[in-house]
């Protein structure tokens, strides 16, 4: 390369490092009169960013403790881990277990039957959720329902579980209930099944007799969409070694999972004008797997190739960075930033509703459980963390996720215009996303580094946002991660309204050093969580500064 | 960086290697119970956030299976030559030998009854951080949970913080942080 040439390219590399260096961090735009991305009140499951599990699947000690006898006790731990929404499994058999357990007059014969299984009246937790203001997603099954469901007989016929399945929604009318569905869903991840055509069958029957009891009801239908080496693949087969898959030896595969979801929607395509929701559970963080732009890619993918499910929108009612094989890895504050990424880039797909955290009650959640040992969700060595301070009574607290959720959704709550979405490099709906996927393998770089005694690699944070405001535009909130190790100011530019009031910073950070530390529970945690107001601001201009480590949201006054 | 900065530094990098050391903690689970049930005695004002961690460590490890101080550097080798059990019993051990002692640096060590798991409790009443390494005769250590009842105010007030670090190193022996004045429990459970 000759010298002028050298000098030139020179040249343009300062020229276009200086404009990059002009335009950094990028400005946060945050215009009134711009359509929103989404409104949250058209979703049943607003404020959206929910949790897998409602506190009713470990056992009868843990649901009586947290919807019978310490509801007040509740309602806080709700709030503090903004659990605002909420997802059980098998929500007709606990409904039925649940009515026998309230009518029976032999509880002790229930209770020996039902070792393994919760028994609380539904009213219980019904009017917990009403009273809260809460919202759930209730998942049905119908490979089967209790003919009698005190003695535990079981029936399959399609005509009891349509009958049973229809009682339900039934009751929940009755019982003036519906305003704390989200809706339901068409079974747990059936696509682990071998039937497609059978299951589309059963539910063609179910689904119209459901919607002639409540017509406006939301129905979501689940889909697989996997990848090669997929981590949940492997961790269910770990679990589920009666599914005729795993006997049948070699013919699983996640190819397998996807054409099962195809030949679903065919089954059903007679009712699909029924179905308002395609149902989707990601597990996995690294850039190719389903918790990212990756899973974002899925959906739309799917409903190419199959236009028909192209208008329904879209429930996440599982996720998590990890399948089983590691539940260890979200007690750290970093699982937490992931999460905090994860959260703001599915609050800015307008396609997507309600998304819900695998799960409430462990510690891979919102809440931390003990009943003797500190639950970690099926953690294959039996790691649970022993709690040394039990006294025969369950104890509950909030655990790594729960923060970032409550500042999110407390703010979304009153905020529920989805105005626009962005990083500090870069702002449009395509290359945010990817925040999340970057973050998370920076960090297991990192931890490799660590456990290795090597020198860590840099963390590839960001700051990320998404601007929210109220219905009628007098008050506007960021909601804002900074994965970075570093403080950052954000430049702020309104447009269409100004700033009227003392900016409330609501936050939650991480003690110096201990962003891969495993937080225990029953110990003070590691976290920090503050509310400050900021210097009054006017005008349309201003700087959001958001600390290292950090999930925040920040609600400033707007006038016209 | 200026000079005076890196000068600053290089002094505090300088007096840290006068006084900060490791010792060694020997952990053999196939020991008996030791029946002195003595608690460490803790700083001044730091009695009340260290109990909890005392009744923990004692609830859940109630058999003590070794005790001592800190060997000083100087004596290092000579003291880790010996059985620290034997070393430290005040019965037995003349004057000249508590003399190679930190006293500062207090350990006792405890293990469940099922020798599945210990805990050492350690208190640095002095002004050195320090390292403890634990060497464990059989098995294979996972990642400590540290309990730590520490001060941010020269001693006026006293909180406490848990936490178990990312991920098993595989190096061995374990490497546990001591820092000056602290009182502070690490459960280490052994496969």
């Amino acid at each position: 390369m000759s010298v002028v040439k050298t000098v030139i390219c020179s040249i343009a590399v300062i020229a276009v490092a200086t404009v990059a260096q002009a335009e950094w961090p990028v400005t946060i735009i945050a215009d009134a009169d711009d359509t929103p991305i989404k409104d949250l009140r058209n979703s049943t499951s607003a404020p959206d960013l929910g949790y897998a599990g409602a506190m009713l699947e470990s056992s009868t000690l843990i649901a009586e403790w947290f919807y019978i006898s310490n509801r007040v006790e509740s309602a806080k731990l709700i709030r503090d881990a903004g659990a605002w929404v909420v997802r059980p499994w098998s929500a007709n058999d606990l409904w039925q277990r649940g009515m026998a357990w309230a009518t029976t007059k032999d509880r002790e014969a229930m209770m020996k039957k039902y070792r393994n299984g919760v028994l609380i009246d539904p009213h219980a937790y019904f009017s917990f959720w009403k009273e809260n203001g809460m919202k759930a997603i209730l998942c049905l099954e119908q490979y089967g329902v209790y003919g009698d469901a005190e003695k535990g007989t079981r029936v399959s016929d399609i005509e009891t579980t349509k009958k049973v399945i229809c009682d339900y929604v039934q009751w929940i009318v009755d019982n003036g209930y519906k305003e704390c569905v989200a809706g339901f869903e068409l079974g747990n991840e059936p696509y682990f099944g071998n039937d497609p055509e059978l299951y589309g069958q059963r539910w063609s029957e179910i689904v119209p007799a459901m919607k002639s009891i409540w017509p406006e009801m939301k129905i979501g239908m689940p889909l697989a969409e996997y990848r090669p080496n997929d981590p949940d693949i492997a961790a269910v087969r770990a679990r589920a070694t009666g599914l005729d898959w795993v006997q049948g030896g070699g013919e699983f595969s996640f190819g397998r999972l996807n054409q099962w979801s195809g030949r679903f929607v065919v089954a059903m395509s007679n009712q699909l004008h029924n179905i308002s929701h395609v149902i989707y559970h990601f597990y996995g963080a690294d850039a190719a797997y389903g918790c990212g732009p990756s899973g974002f890619a899925r959906v739309k993918n799917f409903a190419k190739v199959f236009p028909e499910i192209a208008d329904k929108r879209v429930w996440i009612t599982e996720w998590r960075e990890r399948s089983d094989e590691d539940d260890r890895c979200h007690q750290t504050f970093s699982s937490s930033l992931w999460k905090g990424h994860y959260l703001l880039s599915c609050l800015a797909q307008p396609n997507i509703d309600g998304i819900s955290l695998h799960n409430l009650a462990t510690l891979a959640g919102g809440l931390a459980v003990s009943t003797g040992s500190w639950m970690v969700q099926w953690d294959p060595s039996g790691r649970d963390y022993p709690d040394p301070d039990y006294e025969g009574v369950p104890r509950m607290e909030v655990g790594p996720s729960g923060p970032v959720f409550s500042i999110y959704t407390e703010a979304l709550k009153s905020h529920p215009l989805v105005l626009n979405h962005g990083n500090c490099e870069k702002q449009g709906k395509d290359v945010i996303i990817w925040a999340c996927a970057l973050y998370y393998g920076s960090t297991w770089a990192q931890v490799n580094a660590l456990a290795k005694n090597k020198p860590m690699p840099p963390v590839k944070g960001n700051v990320e946002w998404v601007v929210t405001m109220n219905a009628d535009k007098t008050s506007l909130s960021v909601l804002m991660v900074n994965s970075n190790t570093r403080k950052l100011d954000m430049p702020i530019k309104l447009k269409g309204v100004k700033f009227a009031g003392e900016p409330v910073v609501k936050s939650v950070t991480i003690a110096e050093g201990h962003v891969y530390s495993h937080l225990i529970p029953g110990e003070r945690p590691l976290w920090k969580i503050s509310e400050q107001k900021l210097a009054r601001l006017e005008g349309d201009k201003a700087v959001l500064p958001i600390g290292p480590n950090t999930v925040q949201s920040v609600t400033i006054p707007l006038k016209k | 960086m200026n000079g005076k900065t890196i000068l600053s530094l290089a002094v505090a990098a300088w007096a840290c290697s006068l006084h900060a050391y490791s010792f060694k903690v020997k952990v053999d689970l196939a020991e008996s119970a030791d029946t002195n049930q003595t608690r460490l005695a803790v700083m001044k004002g730091a009695e009340k956030a260290s109990e909890r961690y005392f009744r923990l460590a004692e609830k859940t490890h109630p058999d003590v299976i070794a005790r001592g101080f800190a060997a000083k550097p100087e004596q290092k080798k000579s003291v880790l030559d010996e059985d620290p059990m034997d070393a430290f019993d005040a019965d037995i051990v003349d004057d000249d030998a508590i003399q190679r002692f930190d006293k500062d640096i207090e350990y006792i060590v405890r293990a469940t009854k099922g020798r599945n798991s210990f805990v050492l409790v350690v208190v640095n009443r002095g002004k050195s951080d320090l390292t403890a390494e634990i060497e464990l005769k059989r098995g294979k250590m996972r990642e400590p949970v540290y309990r730590r009842v520490y001060s941010e105010d020269g001693g006026k007030t006293w909180t406490t913080m848990a936490w178990q670090p990312p991920r098993a190193s595989d190096l061995y022996p374990w490497t546990v942080e001591v820092p000056a004045n602290t009182v502070q429990t690490v459960t280490i459970t052994v496969k």
